[in-house]
């Protein structure tokens, strides 16, 4: 969440998620070419735009497992509802891609992985934004952590555990800007306290995005299936898929994408 | 090519040249800026990911912003560039009788940003989120020509600000006393040496305006119809709940209280949004620019000859 506001609503984990994942990256680059092939590129955005596009083999539309009180697929097609369909955006944890960390591997920082970079103002006040890398020479902004409180972020100055509260030191965003540098997501403000170097976090965090239609197919494959006389009739019951293997009719996948947190 | 300044004052348009000329990827943002400056009703926007400071101006906001095509020609023909902007946390505030707290889309409705300086810097940014190195051009310059708020976003219309030469003024009207053509921002009172500033009381309404004078003489009451034709102003301040809003002034004379007290009164042209706020809301005047011989403080050639000596 931002820090501060509401919670955001938290994308439902559900068993029938399948392979193929795919997981894309994506910018729009302004392209002004030339017949000699030289080009003019202007990068639109810093951080990309992701888009995940999942495949749910199975939806039991009874009660299984952990889901004993509502479905899967009227857990999954509530939340959608519940969006009202790209309007709203949400929380994300992709079950591959969701951790920073550790902070120190046998008490080393764990450089660059976990390091989190120190700006200050030229005033004597420090900041660190909220970054992760996924090469060790690119970041991105973390705009929400898991938990939403930021609760679970642990933090590490030059290999010594520091707990985000004291000296001053508050974790804000998202949105951050100091003369010559700008970052969109969360920062940890230091205060007048000048951490020391280097500052390594382990934290869990989501992603910020929305559906990808304002329309999602969900297509009944199988009839059987109930327990106990449990769903009552005419409230579900069977098989469904999201562009699963039995999959024939329905548009196939369920799509998810970047969402900015809120502008001005 | 045009002057870039960074973000310490210095020119840095050689080293805005070196980067383009280094790169076929640069990045450029734009920065926009609608409203005065000093107003804490303008607008600070740009169409970058995260807010950006360009230490000339301040922090310019992230918004989902856009803007039309800015050409370069030779000539004086004004350009019209239409930006919209989709307003978003800023868009939830409530419909208020407070200019200072109002959402955008109340304040478009009400010709809030009607005449509006509008500024458009384009931002060179070799490193991700610095507008400060190199710095920015100013790209655009104009006014809000009309506000046009619509179901999900709000179209900025804006002129250039060359459509104050193509504009056809006889070159008779242009007198350094003359108001309309003149600098001068506005029209003192004779005698007066700073522009005459009111509190507002109790007995105003959006329409009939009663008011003390706070300076430049405590209470004073001018005589009977002196700023019809002018414009009231209203200020910024503690509480003030009508800053930016004015009118032009129909008429103005003495009021006098049911307890005998004498306090000034103006009737106005256009009807404010609410009515000022007894004791907080305060507004400057201006008298009604000098264009005639017979015009108070006017001196100079009239526009229109007399017929009878023009011959």
């Amino acid at each position: 969440m931002s820090i501060g506001t509401p919670p955001l609503p938290v994308f439902p984990t559900l068993p029938g998620l399948t392979f193929t994942v795919v997981k894309s990256p994506g910018f729009n680059t302004l392209i002004d070419p030339a017949p000699n092939a030289y080009e003019v590129r202007l990068a639109q955005t810093v951080n990309p735009v992701w888009t995940w596009t999942l495949i749910y083999d199975f939806l039991h539309d009874f009660f299984w497992g952990s889901f004993s009180s509502v479905s899967e697929l009227r857990t999954l097609m509530g939340f959608f509802n519940g969006q009202y369909g790209k309007a709203n955006s949400f929380l994300f944890s992709d079950p591959d891609d969701n951790a920073v960390g550790p902070g120190l591997i046998v008490s080393t920082p764990n450089i660059p992985l976990a390091e989190l970079q120190v700006i200050n103002d030229g005033a004597g006040h420090y900041y660190s934004p909220l970054q992760r890398t996924l090469d060790g020479v690119t970041y991105e902004d973390i705009t929400d952590l898991n938990p939403q409180d930021g609760s679970g972020l642990a933090l590490w100055t030059n290999g010594t555990p520091f707990a985000i509260g004291s000296s001053s030191s508050s974790l804000k965003g998202p949105g951050f800007a100091l003369p010559g540098k700008s970052f969109m997501g969360l920062y940890i403000d230091w205060g007048t306290a000048n951490p020391a170097l280097p500052v390594t976090a382990a934290f869990n965090f989501y992603f910020r995005v929305r559906f990808d239609s304002d329309m999602q197919d969900f297509e009944k494959f199988l009839a059987l299936g109930d327990q106990a006389g449990q769903p009552p009739a005419g409230q579900g019951g069977g098989y469904w898929t999201v562009g699963g293997s039995e999959s024939q009719n329905g548009s196939g996948t369920l799509k998810l994408r970047t969402a900015r947190p809120a502008p001005l | 090519m045009r002057q870039v300044i960074a973000g310490d004052g210095s020119d840095s348009t050689a080293a805005a040249q070196a980067y383009l000329d280094s790169t076929a990827s640069p990045r450029l943002y734009d920065l926009i800026l609608i409203g005065p400056p000093e107003n804490l009703n303008s607008l600070w926007l740009t169409n970058y990911e995260a807010p950006l400071i360009y230490t000339p101006y301040g922090k310019f906001n992230t918004a989902t912003v856009s803007r039309g095509m800015v050409e370069a020609k030779i000539g004086l023909d004004p350009q019209d560039l239409a930006i919209t902007w989709s307003p978003g946390i800023s868009a939830s505030a409530a419909a208020t009788v407070n200019t200072g707290t109002a959402s955008p889309y109340q304040l478009a409705r009400l010709h809030f940003y009607d005449n509006w300086p509008v500024l458009i810097l384009r931002c060179f940014m070799p490193t991700p989120g610095d507008a400060n190195t190199i710095g920015c051009a100013v790209w655009y310059g104009g006014r809000v020509q009309t506000t046009v708020p619509q179901r999900n976003r709000i179209v900025f219309n804006t002129r250039s600000y060359l459509d104050v030469i193509s504009q056809k003024v006889p070159s008779t009207v242009i007198e350094v006393t003359n108001t309309l053509a003149a600098t001068a921002a506005l029209t003192l009172p004779t005698g007066d040496a700073t522009v005459p500033i009111f509190k507002c009381i109790a007995g105003s309404s959006e329409n009939y305006i009663v008011a003390d004078c706070l300076s430049p003489t405590v209470n004073r009451i001018y005589s009977g119809n002196l700023f019809a034709g002018g414009y009231m102003v209203f200020l910024s301040g503690a509480g003030a709940t009508l800053a930016g809003a004015w009118s032009a002034i129909s008429q103005n004379g003495r009021y006098t209280d049911g307890g005998g007290g004498h306090h000034s009164e103006f009737e106005i042209y256009s009807p404010l949004p609410w009515p000022p706020t007894p004791t907080v809301d305060t507004f400057y005047v201006s008298k009604a620019p000098p264009v005639n011989l017979g015009d108070e403080g006017y001196f100079g050639f009239p526009y229109v000859p007399n017929p009878q000596s023009a011959a």
